[in-house]
């Protein structure tokens, strides 16, 4: 298969794999929609955090071997806005860590909330990833990081 | 920014996607330059204004640029 077959079958995959994120997404707002209205459903909780974890982690993965992939199949060097965007997103990102960990230590110094460590963690993680992924798709369609 | 792209592209009879891999960027890329909606490195800005065989000058147009240009006229 020629390398512009192969560029293309690639990209129809990463179309694919968007679909299937998008398609989890789904299911998230759905399972978190039935945790409003339904209340006290520990488990529904439960498979919502779940969810949004293991989300983050497939779509940082993914966003991180598809730049890759197509890198290496048209071996060159990465796409200089895609490059541009995703180390603008997670500078920002880490902004957003940033400023929770603040929030943390003054909800806690003033005993407004107390949370768990592994709380802290969860929220932590879901906030560095989900908002990576928010700032990329921001950018993205914004077309430039200005 | 106000870019001619479009126009070169047309003229040398190229899609979006010859000049994208022309120049080593996704096709997005090149949507996004043709929109003047992205600000390309220097390297990106030769390798273009190269593959579509003109000056760096003549492809990007700044508008503080072309308000001159109106000036002097």
């Amino acid at each position: 298969m020629s390398e512009k077959g192969r560029y293309d079958m690639l990209s129809k995959n990463i179309h694919r794999d968007n679909s299937i994120f998008l398609g989890i997404l789904t299911l998230l707002g759905i399972a978190a929609f039935a945790e409003f209205m339904i209340g006290n459903t520990g488990s529904v909780f439960a498979i919502t955090i779940l969810m949004f974890v293991l989300v983050g982690i497939i779509a940082v993965l993914r966003i991180l071997m598809t730049d890759r992939r197509i890198q290496t199949i048209q071996n060159e060097v990465p796409d200089e806005r895609t490059r541009k965007i995703d180390t603008y997103a997670q500078s920002k990102s880490w902004y957003v860590t940033f400023m929770l960990i603040c929030i943390f230590v003054f909800l806690n110094t003033f005993r407004i909330i107390e949370l768990s460590v592994y709380e802290v963690l969860i929220i932590l993680f879901i906030a560095m990833s989900w908002s990576w992924i928010a700032f990329k798709w921001y950018y993205g369609q914004k077309g430039d990081i200005e | 920014m106000r870019t001619r792209i479009k126009e070169y592209r047309a003229k040398y009879d190229l899609t979006q996607e010859d000049l994208a891999n022309h120049v080593g960027v996704r096709r997005e890329t090149i949507v996004f330059l043709e929109k003047g909606k992205y600000n390309p490195s220097l390297k990106l800005a030769h390798d273009v204004a190269v593959a579509l065989n003109a000056k760096i000058d003549d492809i990007f147009i700044f508008e503080d640029e072309e308000s001159d240009i109106v000036k002097e006229e």
